[in-house]
């Protein structure tokens, strides 16, 4: 929420400027309802797709749903930082895949020479959290130090790094892992309700929410995206802030990579591949500006659930797969529409 | 009002600038991926050359070395590797070179610039599973115009008449295989699906319609969904997840390839329905059959991509000799079916593709 009004005090007009013509009825009532509209679109669709859809209200539907949105908030989160910041990073879906398979590549050797099987699973954790924030705290590094758009640097991460993944293990799977990894993907608590999984994306959104909503990081966050001269003029080392930023990014990618390897018992090179367009999909669903400075960890949660609630409820009411592309692709634009909307009542 | 008049042209010439930035990093990516490989055999390549340039005026009986290329889907992928090391074992059997090229991932885009810069090096043919059944069509009419046979191995292009020959696994007799073994798994009732990977590709949608063709025999079966996972286990598993949910009914689902299988075998057991919805999947890969042998899944139809690769080479030979009337315009490989029951069998067990070769 913070986000919103920093981004607020760049952008409002003072109010004594506005005129009552110039704001429709609308553009006020979208102001109003702020950034919950988005939660009112999530309400909406869980009503419409459970109207025609019954069985959405039930304990399976619930697990297929959360389940899917796993991989996709843990990586919307870290984007949701980068952002804030005014940067994008596309790199992360492909960090996901190299995270996955160099960890599971060690814990296949570390089996293979007969460590123990809870020494292989802490090690091949570890060597998953360790690369992603590595390639995390490249993309930091590269758009600081040599002034590259993070865009482009990014865009070359995620081509460079596939080609890494695929030469970790001939672009083969790895399917040898210590019990305890294939147990981490099938395990829940409250009798079933809530997979471990779930519980990981869901403390991941709570910390990181709070990291950015209430902390002087967080601050700092929105002041390098809301305006990043005025940030480094009033003492933000922003550039040091942006490599935290994307080994934030990086280092989520690597705790999606091992909870996608826990649920299939099985690294694959190709893991992750377009998530990122998902994540970022959700952050914007979520209210973030793609040009920084605006969007909430409460938003990008709603965002993920808009698009894990539409994949399950399109298919629970029998929606044709090329028809169910259309749909999404169509609610994203109008998610940002009505942003658009929203937000021009305070520009215009 | 300010703020607006400064950010507009901002957004503008930023939106030009990613499209630059799209338009150039494809570029390089291109150039990367097709100089890479290219650099990587060069040299067994230009020494193929040289010891044919030099090899042929002296031989007098047997002829001159040919040389040919095989550019797979993708380089990195169990079915290619043991295409290539089945066309590999035909090349030395026959005394003839054999070049292996092709892109990290299966897309046009990485098999395009590979295709190209062999032409440069004209081989003496060209074997080629073509990434789109219509993009690859203008490279292969250049070589076919320059007067390099070409063969369509496992994919196909539409304009088969650029071909000397198309070898491809039954892909329909798969699908078909695929659905009598869930019908005689689930008693020949119940509804199925199929998880397919993305529409378009000759191979998959062939296993699909072979599948639903062959479902149509039971009275007592439908297929109820088909799906698009897009090469995702995670969107794979949610799919089948919520098919369970919305066809109570279901007793099998047909995954196409690999992540299908990983996605549907996840979604049954965590839905604790192992035992009452079967699932079938394709291709021997390492990965599919350690899901066959835990029972994640109990079907799994195997191709024979040594075959495909070792005629490929032998039709390649026949062509070059002046055999063509031996050469048949299309060839279709028999599948294997593989159970969770029979996947150590050795008679099973010698069909799974190879994780790596060097040849």
């Amino acid at each position: 929420m913070i986000g919103v009004s920093v981004s607020n005090q760049t952008q409002e007009v003072p109010p004594a400027e506005r005129s009552q013509d110039a704001v429709p009825a609308f553009q006020r009532f979208m102001e109003r309802i702020g950034a919950f509209w988005t939660l009112g679109v999530l309400i909406l669709l869980v009503v419409i797709f459970g109207a025609l859809a019954p069985s959405l209200y039930t304990k399976a539907a619930w697990l297929s749903t959360s389940s899917y949105a796993v991989e996709y908030l843990i990586l919307a989160v870290g984007q949701t930082f980068v952002i804030v910041t005014a940067g994008i990073d596309l790199s992360d879906g492909a960090t996901l895949g190299f995270a996955g398979m160099a960890g599971a590549l060690l814990m296949e050797h570390m089996l293979n020479s007969h460590s123990s099987s809870t020494l292989t699973a802490i090690a091949g954790i570890a060597a998953m959290l360790l690369s992603g924030a590595v390639i995390g705290v490249a993309n930091g590094l590269l758009i600081t130090r040599i002034k590259l758009p993070p865009f482009i640097v990014t865009l070359g991460t995620l081509t460079a790094v596939g080609g890494f993944t695929n030469l970790l293990n001939h672009g083969t799977e790895i399917t040898t892992l210590p019990t305890f990894i294939s147990n981490l993907g099938t395990a829940s608590v409250l009798s079933g309700w809530l997979p471990i999984p779930v519980l990981i994306a869901l403390a991941v959104a709570v910390v990181f929410g709070l990291v950015l909503a209430r902390t002087r990081f967080g601050l700092r966050t929105y002041a390098i995206g809301s305006n990043e001269l005025g940030a480094r003029r009033s003492g933000v080392r922003v550039d040091r802030h942006l490599v935290m930023v994307y080994g934030i990014s990086g280092l989520l990618a690597g705790l999606a990579g091992l909870l996608v390897t826990a649920n299939f018992s099985s690294a694959t090179p190709i893991a992750g591949a377009n998530d990122e367009l998902y994540a970022i999909a959700s952050v914007v669903i979520g209210g973030a500006s793609i040009f920084g400075g605006r969007g909430t960890i409460f938003g990008t949660v709603i965002g993920t659930a808009i698009l894990s609630v539409l994949t399950t409820g399109l298919v629970l009411t029998n929606v044709a797969p090329f028809w169910q592309q259309v749909a999404i692709g169509l609610v994203v634009i109008a998610a940002v529409a009505i942003d658009r909307v929203r937000t021009r009542v305070g520009t215009d | 009002m300010q703020f607006k008049s400064v950010t507009r042209p901002a957004v503008r010439r930023r939106a030009l600038l990613l499209g630059v930035a799209v338009a150039s990093a494809l570029a390089v990516a291109a150039c990367g991926s097709s100089s890479s490989s290219s650099s990587a055999s060069s040299s067994p390549a230009s020494s193929a050359a040289s010891t044919s340039s030099t090899a042929a005026p002296a031989s007098s009986s047997s002829g001159k070395k040919y040389t040919i290329a095989l550019v797979p889907g993708l380089t990195v992928d169990p079915f290619y590797i043991t295409m290539h090391a089945g066309a590999a074992a035909e090349a030395k059997a026959l005394g003839v070179n054999l070049i292996w090229q092709g892109g990290t991932t299966f897309s046009p885009t990485t098999q395009l610039p590979v295709v190209e810069s062999l032409l440069a090096k004209s081989p003496s043919a060209l074997l080629i599973a073509p990434t789109d059944v219509n993009a690859l069509k203008a490279p292969i009419q250049r070589f076919v115009s320059a007067g390099i046979p070409v063969i369509a191995v496992d994919t196909t292009i539409n304009d088969t008449s650029l071909l000397t020959a198309a070898i491809t696994s039954d892909n329909t007799q798969g699908g078909a295989l695929a659905a009598d073994a869930i019908a005689k798994l689930a008693h020949d009732k119940g509804d199925v699906a199929v998880d397919n990977v993305n529409p378009g590709i000759s191979t998959t949608d062939a296993r699909a319609s072979g599948f639903i063709n062959e479902i149509k025999k039971y009275p007592n079966m439908h297929v109820v969904a088909t799906e698009y996972n897009g090469d995702s286990a995670t969107t794979a598993e949610s799919q089948v997840r919520n098919l369970m949910l919305a066809h109570p009914d279901l007793v099998g689902v047909f995954a196409t390839n690999l992540y299908g299988a990983q996605g549907a075998g996840t979604a049954i057991s965590a839905a604790g329905k192992t035992g009452k919805v079967f699932v079938a999947a394709y291709d021997a890969e390492p990965a599919t059959v350690a899901l066959l042998k835990k029972g994640a899944i109990e079907v799994l139809v195997i191709q024979q991509p040594a075959v495909e690769g070792k005629d490929a080479v032998l039709y390649a030979y026949d062509k070059l000799t002046g055999k063509s009337s031996q050469i048949p315009k299309e060839t279709l490989v028999p599948n294997i079916v593989a159970t969770t029951a029979t996947a150590s069998d050795p008679n099973i067990t010698k069909y799974y593709y190879m994780s790596s070769f060097s040849g």
